[in-house]
């Protein structure tokens, strides 16, 4: 075993090295099978270090993380023909299962995302993995929105924004919660179906808009909100 | 009868095989991914919450280092280590590439001394905090240098040799003190791989 890099053990482990560090004793790693057995057992100690300092993520988090995965493609994929087609169609409804999706395609009409063709429904993953990627990407939150949180993440250089609604109040029958965004005016963002009180909406043209809002409507193209709770961009 | 505690399923105390839960998500399996991230989203974020003291960067490494994990589960070797350690890897590796990335070292050094994620924001979970006690205590057998050269790297991503600058030490020391403190701390924790 070459002595002197070896030293170095510990702080490969703790990633303290440079990148040419890094890669010498990658290279050292390779032909030496003690020192891997070693690394292997410095890196679950540190695992458990971490273990230790468990922090419950917000939820959007397994959002974002499952949009994000259903559209990245696997290196060095060992995926063989188990599917087919059929496994394709889980893998987007999987999708839509994870962002709980509604989504407006425009002012005034309102299109569920299990209603969508495919390749608007991976489009859809993708705008929302998109914003939350962006680097002017703002997040606004607001609790107690109808006895739940929604939480809105708008970048100006997309015009694009994602909103997300939790745990609304479930509402009578015949009503159903409305999304908005509001600029001069209040525009329709689309509805969400009777019934749900959780949503992920992709909004589009967040640029100069004021606020986000909801409302319970009973028409599922409403004019203006009737009473409606707003989610301030400020 | 008997409820399901909010958020256990977060850090369950018979955790499911992680390896093999790898191994699906290798082939592409969203469903063994998403049980994959309940099992250990709460320790891959704390762990770069730990490291980064911001939470909205520690939500975006986090998703950084599972989009990785999707990418590369092919890659993963049992005979290696565990599936907790490598999922750790690389979001360690990840959160300390963002660190240094951001911050400009001067701007650290001043941070040191004065930031410290308080215990009480970890999930309050026995299982957790018998894990901490246990780590804690293992922390204290280490010699004080030992102790700070882990710390500033692990949790603060310095590199050994800023971490030499900062502990006033040598070079050779500081890495034969990351060396022998971590294996000190894998004895103390009963920590094997074979």
């Amino acid at each position: 075993m070459n002595v002197d890099i070896h030293t170095l053990a510990g702080a490969y482990a703790l990633d303290a090295v440079d990148d040419l560090e890094r890669r010498a004793f990658d290279r050292h790693l390779a032909e030496c099978e003690a020192c891997e057995i070693e690394i292997a057992e410095l890196r679950a100690t540190l695992g458990r270090l971490g273990e230790a300092n468990s922090v419950l993520p917000p939820p959007r988090l397994k959002t974002a993380v499952m949009a994000e995965i259903s559209r990245t493609r696997q290196s060095g994929s060992r995926r063989t023909g188990t599917g087919g087609a059929g496994s394709g169609r889980m893998r987007r409804w999987s999708v839509a299962a994870a962002a709980a999706v509604v989504i407006a395609a425009g002012a005034g009409t309102a299109g569920y995302l299990v209603e969508r063709p495919r390749a608007q429904v991976s489009a859809e993953a993708q705008a929302i993995a998109a914003v939350m990627r962006a680097p002017d990407a703002k997040v606004y939150k607001k609790s107690d929105i109808f006895g739940g949180d929604v939480t809105v993440v708008a970048s100006d250089s997309l015009d694009e924004g994602v909103a997300l609604a939790t745990n609304l109040q479930p509402l009578a029958a015949g009503k159903h919660y409305h999304l908005w965004l509001v600029h001069a005016t209040a525009t329709s963002a689309g509805a969400m179906p009777a019934g749900a009180t959780s949503a992920t909406d992709v909004v589009r043209g967040v640029r100069g808009a004021s606020a986000f809002g909801l409302s319970v409507e009973t028409s599922p193209t409403p004019a203006q909100p009737t009473g409606p709770q707003l989610v301030p961009f400020t | 009868m008997t409820r399901p505690i909010e958020g256990r399923r977060l850090v369950p105390p018979g955790p499911p095989d992680l390896g093999d839960l790898l191994r699906k998500v290798a082939r592409g399996d969203e469903a063994a991914f998403s049980t994959l991230y309940d099992a250990v989203s709460a320790r891959v974020f704390g762990l770069a919450r730990r490291v980064l003291r911001d939470p909205a960067q520690a939500e975006e490494v986090a998703q950084e280092a599972f989009v990785e994990v999707w990418r590369t589960a092919g890659r993963y070797d049992p005979a290696k280590g565990s599936a907790t350690s490598w999922i750790f890897t690389i979001a360690h590796r990840r959160a300390v590439d963002r660190v240094r990335s951001e911050q400009a070292s001067a701007d650290r050094v001043r941070r040191v001394a004065t930031e410290e994620v308080p215990y009480d924001e970890v999930v309050e979970e026995a299982t957790a905090r018998l894990e901490q006690q246990q780590v804690r205590r293992c922390m204290q057998s280490l010699t004080e240098l030992q102790r700070e050269a882990i710390t500033l790297a692990y949790y603060q991503g310095y590199t050994y040799r800023e971490v030499a600058e900062l502990l006033e030490a040598a070079l050779p020391t500081i890495k034969t003190r990351m060396r022998d403190g971590l294996i000190r701390l894998r004895d103390c924790l009963g920590v094997s791989v074979a």
